[in-house]
């Protein structure tokens, strides 16, 4: 009995030790980082901003590389074709890859994608020009029920995450609005700036961007988000809207477990920076740990959620 | 007034007309809005082809200018293009390229040349593909094709 | 810092050094056929972070308006624009080059685009606040409208008959639509294919249908690509700078013309230039040069599309929304360097974009001095070269061009297979540009007819929406305006000599 302990405990003892050995190995050069969205955007500000804390930990850079198309589809339905040795790493964004794959044929499925890490969340927001007569999330519900259908609001993409605010919210509030897609954050947040619109479903990043020519209605947090203190939560509203959009780090099928987790690691610790974290925060971000012993998990719950959410809104065929 | 109906007017027209139907038909399976653009625009296009059409049987076009120049060159041209592309995952971009253009250069070579002439035309031909991959690789950061005979 | 203070520290040893630099870099990059000056932009950022926020945007800058200025010498001597700006130039630059003008055309593009780049950048220099107002009076329909206006204009000036460049903008735009649904989030004529699910890019259907066909009839024939016109003369300066002088109506107004389109986030050069260019050819009153050779059409052409770059900062650094897809590269670089970028810039990091536009105006200008030579270079080399070596570089560009995009073979066949389309199209007398336009606008139309439709409804005012608003209006006459004035024009004509 007590030699099996000791074997065991020994076993126990080496395995720990070879796994940080694999993992200081990686990465022996620059990794190629692909974003599925334009240049400019959020993804690739951010993975911009995550390369010097990564150069920090690991000595090595990204090698950035840009596949746009179908709101990320393009992208994440070529990710398992691509080299699995590790040093291919494309960024994903949720609730994105929940969703397309439930509306339609977008050449992939959520399963397809191995994730290794999320790192980032960027809340809802309901916004309105500063100039709007809506003062308050009240006054926006309040002329809604008025007048159905009539106030419009701008969101990035179809059957994205600005559009499932939207839905969610107004199932939540009891309310009809009636979305307009846009392509890109710029596109919808110029319609909202020059009134071609009534209001924006936006993120909080857009708010702290745009400074004091929006007005934050309403927020997707538990709690008040730390930036902007006066404005709700919709919780408190009585509408459960917690939530937003993730960005994570995916990697080809066939890459190899100790390699997922030598590159979960290392942005586990980009995420720790000091400096890193300051930036994220002044732009609204919220940073989160997901690794990857916890995205099994962390993905099946959101997972279902999204479900849910997808067969209420019917955007499941 | 009548004149001839020149067959490339023909055979654009009703070319085109066939693509509008198809694509028209196939819109009618997309959702509301997804289907709103296309059908206006094949209805529209397809209204266009009618008129050329209808005016190309009358004749009222005057012939594009004959292609001057060698058909099969062009062909040729357009295989090297093909296979050059063709083999490109296989070999990777360098030794797909060197092949490629030295292929596209003979396309285009009508004087006969000196033993000379060719060596030199083929060291042109590494040298301008391996600079050239090299700026994109290094200077520019494309990372190119590595061919899958080199991928282990 | 005082403004005289940022003005000088644009002219500090470093950032002249990224200025001249950043010409020359962008320049080189934007006359090769398959760069496009976003991808110049893109490519060269990471370079900048290690750089003080108002030298990278300096460096940054004048790669742009290099890359710009740049797409004028393939569209000159090869027929291929290098970025879609220039697909104006080709209509005129290319048969000048064609007769043996080729080294004049290079320096009139060189004079409009620097004339074109300073008044887009002392536009932005001193009336950026109201010009970015402008930028926000364009709802979906203005934009719906103005793609209307673009696809009419390039169908109208196209050589073949109205109904030829109408069908072209037509087979454009319906290449447009393959791809995903913006409203609606379908996948369109995809055929399960990921690689169609983005959609065919513009830059693969701008280097498939332009260069593949001169590729394409480049082997056909033996005689010398371009005509060297007598002996080798200098850079004709003169003899540009008095085309130029002529042409000072039309210099201005399209400078004005590109700086207003600029400022339209999205909107694009190839609206601009086009849009300068209709006009060019409508207020030249010899509209039948037009499209032969005329240098009206390049004046008209550059200037606009080098305004667009200073144009395009206004809502940029005003609003912090890009003004183009370069812009939005530079937004986030400036992002990645700590700088909040947003309506706030102008106030609170006033000593940062005062030096960038100063020094923009430096690059600008550098764009003469290093544009001649470099425009002599290459029209050199286009000319000495026998096409042996030509033809394959031209080919080798394209492949190494179209394949950087996205490190996508699957885009290199589709630009291959456009190519060949795009020549057989030509042989039945309809050009290339009508089809890039409407895969350019297709997007920008669709998108706005829409979103207008879905605001119209929503607000329970749809013919309103459609035809009640003022720039609307003003764009929809200008529309009718290029279709039927060539009739009208010629009927009045007729009229006043029977007389």
């Amino acid at each position: 009995m007590l030699k099996k302990t000791l074997f065991f405990a020994a076993m126990s003892v080496a395995v720990l030790a070879a796994g940080p050995s694999v993992a200081a190995d990686y990465p022996e050069r620059d990794v190629t980082y692909i974003v599925p969205f334009n240049a400019g955007g959020e993804s690739d500000v951010t993975a911009r901003m995550q390369e010097e804390p990564f150069k920090a930990v690991t000595g090595k850079g990204f090698v950035m590389q840009y596949k746009p198309g179908a709101g990320g589809a393009a992208a994440w339905s070529q990710l398992n074709g691509l080299q699995d040795d590790g040093y291919t790493i494309m960024g994903i964004n949720l609730p994105h890859l929940f969703l397309q794959p439930m509306s339609g044929k977008v050449g992939y499925k959520t399963d397809d994608i191995t994730v290794v890490n999320v790192f980032q969340l960027t809340p809802h927001a309901l916004l309105v020009n500063v100039d709007s007569p809506i003062k308050t999330l009240d006054d926006y519900i309040a002329q809604a029920k008025q007048t159905p259908g009539a106030i419009t609001v701008a969101g990035t993409g179809s059957n994205s995450a600005n559009q499932v605010a939207q839905l969610t919210f107004d199932q939540g509030a009891g309310i009809t609005t009636t979305y307009i897609p846009f392509t890109g954050t710029a596109a919808t947040t110029a319609a909202l700036l020059g009134n071609q619109v009534s209001a924006q479903w936006g993120f909080t990043t857009v708010a702290v961007a745009q400074g004091d020519k929006v007005r934050m209605l309403g927020v997707a947090l538990e709690e008040r988000h730390p930036l902007f203190p006066d404005v709700p939560t919709f919780k408190e509203k009585g509408i459960n809207l917690v939530g937003g959009a993730h960005r994570g780090v995916a990697v080809p099928k066939g890459t190899p477990e100790e390699t997922r987790e030598a590159i979960s690691s290392v942005f586990s610790k980009v995420n720790q920076n000091p400096d890193f974290q300051k930036k994220m925060a002044e732009a609204g971000f919220i940073l989160i740990n997901v690794d990857y012993a916890g995205m099994d998990e962390f993905m099946s719950g959101l997972g279902k959620e999204y479900t849910e959410v997808g067969k209420a809104l019917g955007l499941v065929n | 007034m009548i004149g001839k109906a020149h067959t490339v007017d023909l055979v654009l027209g009703a070319t085109v007309l066939a693509l509008c139907i198809w694509m028209g038909v196939e819109a009618r399976d997309f959702s509301p809005f997804a289907s709103l653009f296309p059908t206006f625009i094949t209805v529209t296009c397809g209204g266009f082809t009618v008129v050329l059409l209808t005016l190309a049987a009358m004749g009222r076009f005057t012939p594009p200018p004959a292609a001057m120049g060698s058909t099969i060159r062009r062909v040729v041209l357009c295989v090297v293009l093909a296979g050059w592309l063709a083999l490109l995952p296989v070999a990777g971009f360098i030794l797909a390229s060197i092949p490629g253009f030295i292929g596209v250069g003979v396309a285009a070579k009508y004087d006969p040349w000196s033993p000379r002439q060719w060596l030199l035309f083929c060291l042109l031909a590494v040298a301008s593909v391996v600079a050239l991959s090299l700026f994109f690789a290094y200077a520019l950061q494309v990372p190119l094709e590595q061919g899958s005979l080199f991928r282990g | 810092m005082t403004i005289f203070e940022n003005f000088l520290h644009a002219l500090t040893p470093l950032n002249l050094l990224l200025a001249v630099g950043g010409v020359v870099a962008g320049t080189i990059v934007g006359a090769l056929p398959g760069l496009t000056a976003t991808m110049a932009v893109a490519v060269l950022t990471p370079l900048t972070f290690t750089m003080a926020p108002d030298s990278a945007m300096i460096g940054l800058g004048a790669i742009y308006t290099g890359a710009i200025y740049g797409g004028c010498y393939s569209a000159i001597l090869v027929n291929t624009p290098g970025t879609p700006s220039a697909i104006a130039t080709t209509f005129d630059g290319f048969p000048m080059a064609k007769r043996g003008d080729g080294d004049l055309a290079l320096t009139l593009a060189n004079l409009s685009s620097v004339f074109g780049g300073l008044v887009g950048a002392l536009g932005l220099l001193l009336l950026a606040p109201p010009l970015a107002q402008v930028a926000l009076a364009f709802g979906p329909v203005e934009y719906f409208w103005l793609a209307v206006l673009g696809l009419t204009l390039v169908a109208g000036l196209s050589h073949g008959s109205l109904l030829k460049g109408l069908i072209g903008c037509a087979i454009g735009l319906l290449i447009s639509m393959v791809g995903t649904a913006v409203v609606g989030g379908d996948p369109r004529y995809t055929f399960g294919s990921p690689l169609l699910l983005g959609g065919i890019n513009i830059v693969v259907a701008l280097i498939g249908l332009f260069c593949i066909p001169v590729l394409i009839d480049l082997v056909a024939s033996p005689s010398a690509h371009l005509r060297l016109s007598g002996e080798v003369r200098g850079y004709r300066l003169r003899e540009a700078a008095s085309l130029a002088w002529a042409g000072k109506s039309n210099l201005l107004r399209s400078s004005v013309i590109g700086t207003v389109i600029g400022i339209l986030p999205a909107a694009g050069g190839a609206i601009a230039s086009l849009i300068a260019y209709g006009e060019a050819r409508r207020a030249s009153g010899k509209p039948g040069d037009f499209g032969k050779g005329e240098p009206g059409g390049i004046i008209a052409s550059e200037s606009a599309n080098n305004a667009i770059v200073g144009g395009g900062f206004i809502p940029t650094l005003t609003l912090g929304i890009p003004g183009t897809p370069a812009d939005a590269i530079i937004l986030g670089a400036l992002l990645v360097h700590g700088v909040r970028t947003g309506p706030n810039l102008f106030s609170d990091q006033s000593s940062i974009v005062y030096t960038f536009m100063f020094g923009l105006l430096l690059a600008t200008l550098l764009m003469l001095p290093i544009g001649l030579v470099l425009g002599r270079y290459a029209y050199k080399s286009i000319i000495a070269v026998p096409k042996t070596v030509l033809a394959p570089a031209i080919a080798l560009m394209t492949v190494i061009g179209t394949y950087a995009l996205h490190n996508s073979i699957g885009e290199v066949w589709l630009m291959l297979g456009l190519g060949v389309l795009g020549w057989v199209l030509s042989r039945a007398d309809v050009p290339p540009a009508p089809i890039v336009l409407g895969v350019v606008l297709g997007p920008i139309a669709e998108q706005g007819f829409v979103q207008a439709w879905l605001i119209g409804q929503a607000t329970g005012d749809l013919p309103g929406m459609f035809f009640g608003r003022p720039i609307s209006l003003a764009i929809i006459a200008a529309a009718l305006l290029v279709l039927f004035y060539p009739a009208l024009a010629q009927r009045w004509r007729r009229r006043r000599s029977a007389q």
